[in-house]
């Protein structure tokens, strides 16, 4: 628990130093070529109300201690909290992430268990060559050829957005019709890395002893694998998923530019090419906290599904 | 490790070669890795692939009849033909030889950017798990942290800072990319300095990096070549991502991301959809290869893996 606060130090300094690092000026976006107005003057005006004339550490200073305050300080470009613009965004990805977590679970653990089940035969072949292809296809690549497949050609589905201006149907079918192909997009690379790795790990179970006692004592097969094997197979499984959350925010982020889809990866792009600097700390901070949250959650739930894990006894 | 089989190595130098390989007694290491990494078919498919990639890089302006860096106005959006295998795009450029001249840039910056990352992330883990304790602390420490953060949002920022290039695309790939390799390093080099080899080399009063590059790392090289060709993979993706984004390679210089950045517009993309569908394919089957080469290397380097 006490590590998470050395390790937001860390990353709140290494954030801080990249975005002062950046040579692109924030002021550069108020100067109006055309206007003969916009002098020197008025440039340094802007910078000293933006603060950005300050020393770095002045500077840092001033955002560590209004963020332990949780404020994360104003946009650049529009002026509204940072904060602000960041929660509004937060439910969107999480939506996007969780269904994919979801759907790539759905998918991926019966595959894993048939590949350990069967290993070498035809079908875990295949599923091994597909799990290579899904951790081989570039996400935006993917995420492009499905767009164009399902809702430029087939049109069975919308091309961006969470939802459309126009429609009878009701709010959250509306979502749910918009989240289908970014999820599924998203879903493909982790159904590929999770199949892999429930495979992998079953393999590592149903080789232990306590499986051929259930066998020699006359279990039968099937209550072997489901009730004996999976369940201790899944354990990795749960750390993997924490262990993991950085990329998928990564991932989430290439799919929002992609299909439209309003969440914090669409809001840090955006950001990143305007170099509003306050609200990319921002997004950077509430993803760390985010990743640290998730693994904090995956370690207890870990501790919950197997209770040989305790901790605080060494 | 590698002293006995350099002892066998210049003995087989010295003519007893023929006689030892026919009694099929004695094979180099090099040959024994070979022996096992050919019965992966895949990962033997995927060498040959990447070798061909390689191969039509280098020879890239013997294969152009068209610059890469021409245009066309007049030939602009051309389906795929005779003349234009892979068609062309909006601005007249031939799509065959633009993802070909894409190759060279493509598969330069992921290997350039491997080397720096292994280089930096051997010589980090190395000194984290060599000296333990409060070092191994603050190291481990940072690299958490930078963990936490989601790697592709770093790229993003990095590349962002400089102004894009090919080298600024590099340095954006390697400077958060040794973060993997510093971690498995330090695992490898904990448990190896435990070993009688390294406390004979403390004890006969070899200098500490001596040690650790000449005694410890070199037992640790199979998960480091790995772990290399895993990342080449990886830079293969991030680097078509960021220029596909326009953070990195710029136009006209052709790479296979600002190939399909284009593709962004969906006019483009239902209308010529082969400016898109070619280079993805590119790297699809680019990154492929090197994953199943790499998957290959794996079974081949640690043979006791494979039998679990």
């Amino acid at each position: 628990m006490l590590q998470m606060i050395p390790l937001l130090f860390i990353i709140s300094i290494v954030s801080f130093l990249l975005m002062t690092m950046a040579p692109g000026d924030p002021t550069a976006m108020f100067q109006n070529p055309e206007s003969v107005k916009s002098g020197k003057q008025d440039l340094t005006a802007i910078r000293e109300k933006l603060g950005v004339d300050k020393p770095i550490y002045v500077q840092y200073e001033k955002w560590m201690k209004l963020v332990l305050q949780g404020d994360l300080g104003y946009s650049f470009q529009d002026g509204r909290p940072v904060l602000q613009k960041i929660v509004e965004r937060i439910p969107a990805t999480l939506i996007l992430m969780g269904t994919a977590i979801l759907i790539s679970f759905l998918i991926a653990i019966p595959i894993g268990i048939y590949s350990a089940v069967r290993q070498y035969s035809p079908l875990d072949n295949t599923f091994t060559f597909l799990s290579f292809l899904g951790i081989s296809i570039p996400s935006f690549f993917f995420g492009l050829m499905v767009m164009l497949v399902f809702s430029l050609k087939l049109g069975w589905f919308p091309v961006s957005n969470m939802t459309s201006d126009e429609t009878n149907l009701p709010n959250s079918v509306d979502i749910l019709y918009h989240l289908i192909l970014p999820a599924s997009v998203l879903a493909f690379g982790l159904v590929a890395q999770y199949a892999r790795y429930m495979r992998s790990s079953m393999l590592e179970v149903i080789h232990q002893d306590y499986i051929r006692t259930a066998r020699a004592k006359g279990v039968a097969e099937g209550k072997v694998i489901f009730k004996h094997a999976v369940r201790n197979a899944m354990l990795p499984i749960i750390t993997l998923l924490g262990f993991q959350l950085p990329h998928l925010f990564g991932g989430a982020l290439i799919i929002e530019q992609i299909f439209a889809w309003p969440g914090m990866g669409r809001l840090a792009i955006g950001s990143i090419f305007v170099r509003d600097y306050q609200v990319i700390m921002g997004v950077t901070m509430v993803t760390a906290l985010l990743v640290v949250i998730g693994n904090l959650i995956a370690d207890i739930l870990y501790a919950v599904v197997d209770p040989r894990i305790q901790y605080g006894k060494t | 490790m590698s002293q006995p089989n350099a002892v066998i190595e210049q003995g087989m130098a010295t003519g007893r070669q023929s006689e030892w390989t026919e009694q099929g007694k004695i094979e180099t290491r090099l040959s024994a890795l070979w022996r096992r990494y050919k019965r992966n078919k895949f990962a033997v498919a995927g060498l040959i692939v990447f070798m061909i990639y390689i191969v039509m890089a280098i020879c890239a302006p013997l294969f152009s009849h068209y610059d890469p860096e021409s245009f066309d106005m007049m030939d602009g959006d051309l389906p795929p033909s005779l003349s234009h295998p892979f068609g062309t795009d909006s601005m007249g450029g031939d799509v065959f030889i633009r993802a070909l001249f894409g190759a060279r840039i493509s598969l330069s910056v992921a290997i350039i950017a491997m080397v720096i990352t292994v280089t930096f992330g051997v010589i980090y883990g190395a000194i984290s798990g060599y000296f333990g304790r409060v070092v191994d602390m603050v190291l481990m420490r940072i690299v958490d942290a930078l963990q936490s953060i989601p790697s592709f949002f770093l790229l993003l920022i990095i590349a962002a800072i400089m102004v894009p290039s090919m080298w600024s695309t590099i340095i954006a790939l390697s400077a958060f990319g040794w973060l993997g390799m510093a971690r498995i390093v330090r695992g490898e080099i904990l448990s190896l300095k435990q070993r009688d080899y390294a406390t004979a080399a403390l004890v006969t009063g070899e200098s500490k990096r001596a040690i650790i590059f000449y005694h410890i790392v070199p037992n640790a090289i199979a998960p480091i070549i790995v772990i290399a060709t895993l990342e080449v993979a990886g830079n293969i993706i991030y680097e078509a991502t960021l220029s596909f984004l326009g953070l990195g390679i710029q136009p006209p210089t052709p790479s296979w991301g600002n190939m399909l950045s284009s593709a962004q517009e969906l006019v483009t993309l239902t209308t010529y959809p082969w400016t898109a569908l070619f280079p993805g394919l590119c790297i699809m089957i680019a990154v492929l290869s090197v994953n199943f080469i790499g998957d290959g290397l794996r079974d081949a380097l640690d043979p006791r893996q494979k039998n679990k």
